[in-house]
């Protein structure tokens, strides 16, 4: 009898658990919230989250800035209901009414109409682990590709001339290696050559490398001064085993007109990969954002800022360029949201809101 | 699976009622009925030394049996796991990386043991449970749960003990298969085993190879197949035992694994052609005396562990080896009481192109077990380690246990089970080395954890024989100095710091139901997990603290199974279920939960041609409901899958 009643009730529990499991534990699967679609105002903010190597969690969020609100933590899969599969998600380029997100490690970048985010098309082939991408027009783009070689072979760069018309790619011109930011000016395009020493120089016209400038130790930025001059950070390099052989970072400022003579100045560190210079609207402010906070300096300076106007370390800083307002990201977590900081031109916290993985940069709408 | 009767148990009364060589525990202990079957296979006349599981007392044991695991024979570890207990193993996809979470942890939280040693990669302070070819070993146990008393470092969520019990006179045995699956699977083993009562040798080859081109839903649309995902495994092992005079035996180990596998990228990246070859060589030699009231025993290992990583645009290589030694000395106190006192050496060079060259460490640990039965229902163990790592303390590590068995009649018993343990993870050499990031002066892991079970067991009084186990263990746990690779201030590189404390909280439920007749058997089983894992502490700046659960712990999952055999026929099936896992540490990402099905058929010609030989032919079909499911974020599985094997066996 006693065992009829167990075998019962294993009976039971077996059925419940056997033909129940599926349905009763899937419906504790958190709700999949859908993000509304944006509807855009030219207030939009979108963070590029770069996401996992490997990985294709890159994605973008946006944020208003009349609400200070983050609208949509994935715009791309709230606006287009899949996925943007962006492995390592550099950067976000807008040219009028196209927004152009890079993704680094699957060699794409995926073009959206704005302010709708709706996908209009991608650029792949032949493109090889793109960075940066820069509109010297409405209809011509000139980009920045690392170019993966067979191992060990030394990785020489490039930068691709892409007809916005058509998405396609329409040149490649050999550069130095793991080209990252660059900069018009008057008809030239610097290139930051961000493994040596070197800057090189694209005539716009022909797309002809016309010649290349030293400044300092890898150089990965560039942004143009109210003094006309163009600006330069060299990140130097640092020494994993050990530290006193560490090369410190430089400041290299010229004016955009052959032969480009250089001025180069060292700082007192090593600001490290993924150091940024950047600068306000008007170019009277530069900001350095190094692994040792960001220092402010102007152009007319007579000597670099020697202690930090933010004493923190950021993975990425961007400044509207209609307020002055710093926009700096915060990576937290390798395995979880970053965040987003604002601070107001003279230094003070706005604003903070969490993003997407390792907040990379910002494209202003 | 068994959570509840551990045949080395049984083995070990056998070996006592036959009142032979005796080092061993009480006559108190055979509490539970002998089965005829558990009789028919063990003609052993001398007991066996006794492992450090026999001084785990208290605690949960899952065992893989044999009919279990000759399913998943031409498998891994990771495949009988994944598919016959609630544990839940990321993988990345068939033949590719996997790992486990045992109890809310991590992967480096869970120690793996092959006779005694420790077997985890040093560099990375885990294994990859893909790598660990089922065809080498013969029993699988899993104890959850920390233990490092008993199982040295990383028994921090749990431990898998792999082992080959030997069996006296046996004669001659042996088997062939070979089986071929879709996506270009094929796999072949064999096996010869001979035993007379002073020598007992084993050997086992198999290979196992698939293309695993198997189509996968693209997000958004389209259904490509699978590329850089094709592997090649094998695994050689030997074992020997040779009884040596009166009291005394060698034991001599082998075994060879090696994989060539393309690493299957994520779904929606650029194939980077990632390859990765893992090759280990485990060498094993020991000697052990057995007196009356004394055994002594000596045992020396020695690994080398290769793993070469190479994509378009990467490449590191790794060598390690490993030397371990290990002595101890039990005595037998009184007639319900034995002690075990002993110590432990492990050396590990490493030449890895990471780390700038090569390097060396050295480990010491002392222990002390003892098992005291004061009375035939109550059982107890004490077990305490005092680890040495090089410019590190580590905590005292002991376990405690009790059994106390509450209700015995005819027909059914009822155990109450009670431990409490430490457990703790000597930084891996990773951790300690790598350049950049690696700290060498990072702290151990360490946890405390505490147990209560039940477990019931009922038998029919008359055949067929009919029988009923039933465990339910409830359990809390804390992880502290939990190390996390994290961003160092001012560099781009990451670097692990004791940044966490964890705590676990969760219950285990297990049941099996089995009847055996002449000609039928018949057995199904049912396990759940629930795994309740957070963060209380966190000591990166800007962190909160919430009670959100850990990444890729689900919080449910469950396993059930039913196999049966009727006359000539079998056949089978298991359902699993996964729960939702969260895939980053605070926001809105999970994958959904699944429930996977599989099931099997086959058919056995005996007797072959008049011969002691058999012929099985067995048809498993794994995904039965063709379910699109990914285990580890954006990695592919594979959709309803077939294998079919032939298998060979004399005696």
């Amino acid at each position: 009898m006693f065992s009829s009643l167990l075998n019962q009730l294993f009976r039971r529990r077996i059925v419940a658990l056997a033909f129940g499991s599926a349905l009763l534990f899937s419906a504790c699967d958190p709700d999949s919230k859908q993000d509304p679609v944006p509807d855009g105002r030219n207030t939009n903010v979108y963070i590029v989250n770069e996401g996992n190597f490997n990985t294709p969690n890159g994605s973008v969020s946006l944020y208003d800035k009349i609400s200070g609100e983050i609208k949509a933590l994935d715009v791309f899969k709230a606006a287009n209901g899949r996925e943007l599969l962006a492995d390592v998600a550099t950067s976000m380029t807008i040219v009028g009414e196209r927004g152009y997100i890079v993704a680094n490690n699957n060699s794409k970048i995926e073009v959206v109409s704005l302010p709708d985010f709706k996908s209009v098309g991608t650029i792949a082939e032949p493109l090889q682990q793109p960075r940066y991408l820069l509109a010297a027009s409405a209809d011509k783009a000139y980009v920045t590709e690392w170019v993966a070689s067979p191992f060990p072979a030394a990785v020489l760069g490039r930068v691709a001339v892409v007809d916005l018309k058509t998405n396609k790619v329409t040149k490649t011109i050999p550069v130095g290696k793991l080209p990252e930011e660059m900069l018009l000016v008057n008809g030239r395009l610097f290139v930051a050559n961000s493994e040596g020493n070197t800057l090189t120089v694209i005539n716009t016209a022909t797309d002809e490398v016309e010649t290349t400038i030293s400044v300092g130790v890898n150089p990965a930025s560039l942004v143009l001064g109210a003094d006309g001059h163009v600006w330069v950070l060299a990140n130097g390099q640092t020494d994993y085993t050990d530290p006193a052989l560490s090369v410190k970072g430089s400041v290299s400022d010229f004016a955009p007109t052959a032969p480009y003579t250089v001025r180069k100045r060292e700082l007192g560190f090593t600001p490290g990969y993924g150091s940024r210079i950047r600068r306000n609207a008007n170019g009277t402010a530069l900001y350095l954002k190094t692994g040792n906070g960001v220092f402010r300096l102007a152009p007319t300076d007579a000597a670099l800022p020697t202690t930090p106007f933010i004493n923190r370390d950021f993975y990425s800083l961007e400044v509207d360029p209609d307020s002055d307002v710093l926009y700096t990201g915060v990576a937290l977590s390798f395995n979880g949201p970053g965040r987003m900081v604002t601070y107001q031109k003279g230094g003070a916290p706005l604003d903070s809101a969490e993003v997407g993985i390792l907040p990379s940069g910002f494209a202003f709408y | 699976m068994s959570c509840a009767t551990n045949p080395r148990w049984r083995l070990y009364r056998v070996g006592l009622a036959l009142g032979s060589g005796l080092f061993a525990l009480p006559a108190a202990l055979a509490q539970q009925p002998l089965s005829p079957d558990s009789v028919q296979v063990l003609p052993m006349v001398r007991v066996e030394v006794e492992r450090p599981r026999q001084y785990a007392v208290g605690t949960r044991v899952l065992t893989l049996d044999s009919t279990t695991l000759a399913l998943y024979r031409s498998g891994s570890l990771a495949d009988v796991l994944a598919a016959r207990t609630p544990l839940y193993l990321k993988s990345y996809g068939p033949g590719q990386l996997s790992s486990s979470t045992m109890r809310g942890t991590s992967a480096q939280h869970t120690a793996i043991l092959w006779n005694g040693f420790n077997v985890m990669l040093p560099t990375l302070g885990q294994n990859d449970f893909t790598l660990l070819p089922l065809s080498g070993v013969q029993q699988v146990e899993v104890q959850p749960g920390p233990a490092s008393g008993l199982y040295g470092s990383g028994a921090i969520g749990g431990t898998v003990l792999l082992s080959s019990p030997v069996s006296w006179r046996q004669g001659f045995r042996g088997a062939a298969q070979i089986e071929v699956g879709s996506f270009g699977l094929g796999a072949g083993s064999l096996q010869a085993g001979f035993s007379n009562q002073r020598l007992a040798l084993r050997i086992s080859a198999s290979y196992r190879a698939a293309q695993n081109n198997f189509p996968y839903d693209f997000p958004g649309g389209g259904r490509p197949r699978q590329t850089n995902a094709a592997f090649w495994q094998g695994s050689l092992a030997q074992d020997i035992a040779w009884r040596v005079g009166q009291n005394g035996q060698v034991q001599a180990a082998a075994w060879l694994t090696k994989a060539d596998r393309q690493i299957q990228p994520a779904i929606g990246t650029q194939n980077d052609h990632a390859r990765q070859l893992d090759q280990s060589t485990r060498l094993l030699l020991g000697y052990e005396h057995t007196g009356m009231r004394q055994q002594s025993s000596v045992r020396v290992a020695w690994f080398e562990d290769i793993l070469n990583y190479a994509t378009d645009a990467f490449r590191s290589d790794s060598r390690v080896h490993t030397t371990q030694a290990q002595a101890s000395h039990t005595v037998r106190l009184g007639t319900s009481a034995s002690l075990r006192l002993g110590a432990e050496a492990q050396h590990f060079a490493v030449r890895m192109t990471d780390y700038g060259g090569f390097v060396s460490e050295n480990r010491f640990a002392g222990f002390g077990l003892l098992r005291y039965d004061p009375t035939a229902r109550l059982r107890l163990s004490a077990t305490v380690r005092q680890a040495m790592l090089p410019g590190r303390q580590v905590p005292l590590t002991p376990v405690l246990g009790l059994e106390w068995q509450t209700l015995r009649t005819s027909t059914q018993q009822l155990l109450v089970k009670v431990s409490a343990a430490r457990g703790y993870r000597a930084p891996t050499l990773n951790e300690r080395y790598y350049q950049p990031g690696g700290d060498p002066n990072l702290r151990p892991e360490t946890s405390q954890g505490y147990e209560l079970g039940l477990h019931h067991s009922w038998q029919a009084p008359t055949q067929p024989k009919l029988t009923w186990h039933t465990e339910l263990t409830a359990y809390r746990q804390r992880v502290d100095n939990w190390v996390m690779w994290w961003p160092k201030p001012g560099e781009s590189f990451v670097s692990p710091r004791n940044l966490r404390q964890v705590k676990t909280q969760g219950l285990e439920a297990s049941s099996s139901l089995q009847w055996r007749a002449t000609a039928t058997f018949w057995q199904a089983r049912a396990a759940y997990a629930y795994t309740r894992a957070y963060k209380s502490q966190d000591d990166v700046s800007g962190a909160t603290i919430t009670d959100r659960q850990l990444l890729y712990v689900p919080l449910h999952t469950a396993a059930l199974s039913a196999d049966g055999r009727w006359h000539r026929w079998q056949a089978g099936g298991t359902a699993t279920f996964t729960g939702y896992r969260y895939t980053e540490d605070t926001g809105p990402s999970f994958l959904p939960s699944y429930t996977l099905l599989d099931a099997n058929l086959g058919y056995t010609w005996p007797q072959l041609a008049g011969q002691p030989a058999a012929l099985t032919l067995l048809a498993q079909v794994r995904n039965l409901t063709n379910q699109s499911y990914q285990s580890y974020l954006y990695r592919a599985q594979p959709p309803r899958a077939v294998q079919i094997s032939l298998r060979l066996t004399w005696r």
